[in-house]
């Protein structure tokens, strides 16, 4: 399950997931479009606040894809 | 993140427990040392946190996490004993491992998968352990396999239930006394 698919089901925002893991909104809508990867301990925090319905994989998993979905437009650059 | 359960996240899944336990469990305040420049200055002789009791009397914890429960506690002889080529050796010699320089008063070991968390007086485990180097004639010395460790570490696998009997320890459920009171999970 995508960080975005969890909130939406949970009726949660970002702003409170930041809160939640002491990070800014701004870092977790990054995160959470797979604009960066999060250090250890907030992939920790996320699970542990999920209860494991997005993991490591799933975080991973979207970051691989906005990469993968960056690569065409970064090469045309 | 090259893999699910690297040792760095499995020591962070543990951490984002056990920090909250430990303050919630002692009415305490939890300092962990691992991070800063000061970090590993820190860390070499404190461990890897302070805890400050609400009497203001602060302990300092070695923390140590794995992912699977075994019936053991490894305790490292050797951080990297490093003696698989003279070269090496001769560039960067052997390193003790934790348990040699070990100076915290309390050892927490816990285990993710069984939620069970052990709290060991340190000073009693080494003088149980290296009285006439009691933990090195009884049980044999191993080499640290179990995950990825660029490290040549070595160490005693000691049976829990030989500590148990023979040093005691307490024994806590962490994940499972957090959610009992809520205060884990949103």
């Amino acid at each position: 399950m995508t960080l975005f698919e969890w909130l939406k089901e949970n009726d949660k925002s970002l702003s409170w997931l930041g809160r939640e893991v002491g990070r800014t909104p701004s870092v977790m809508s990054r995160l959470a479009h797979g604009h960066i990867r999060p250090t250890n301990d907030v992939v920790a925090r996320i699970e542990l606040l999920t209860r494991w319905k997005v993991t490591a994989v799933d975080i991973e998993a979207t970051f691989q894809e906005r990469r993968r979905l960056a690569e065409p437009a970064r090469a045309a650059s | 993140m090259n893999a699910f359960g690297s040792a760095k996240l499995v020591e962070a899944r543990g951490m984002a427990i056990l920090a909250p336990f430990l303050a919630q469990a002692t009415d305490g305040t939890l300092v962990v040392l691992g991070k800063g420049p000061l970090a590993k200055a820190l860390q070499h002789t404190l461990g890897d946190a302070i805890l400050r009791m609400p009497d203001g009397r602060a302990w300092s914890l070695e923390l140590k996490i794995e992912e699977r429960e075994t019936g053991n506690l490894f305790l490292e002889s050797w951080s990297n004993r490093n003696l698989n080529g003279r070269d090496g050796h001769i560039a960067r010699g052997s390193t003790p491992g934790w348990f040699l320089r070990i100076q915290s008063e309390v050892l927490g070991y816990y285990f993710l998968d069984t939620d069970t968390f052990y709290l060991i007086d340190v000073f009693v485990l080494k003088r149980w352990a290296f009285t006439d180097w009691n933990i090195a004639r009884r049980f044999p010395e191993k080499q640290q396999s179990r995950r990825e460790q660029p490290n040549d570490a070595w160490g005693w696998c000691v049976p829990l239930k030989v500590l148990e009997k023979e040093v005691t320890f307490l024994r806590r459920r962490p994940r499972a006394e957090l959610e009992a009171t809520n205060a884990l999970y949103a």
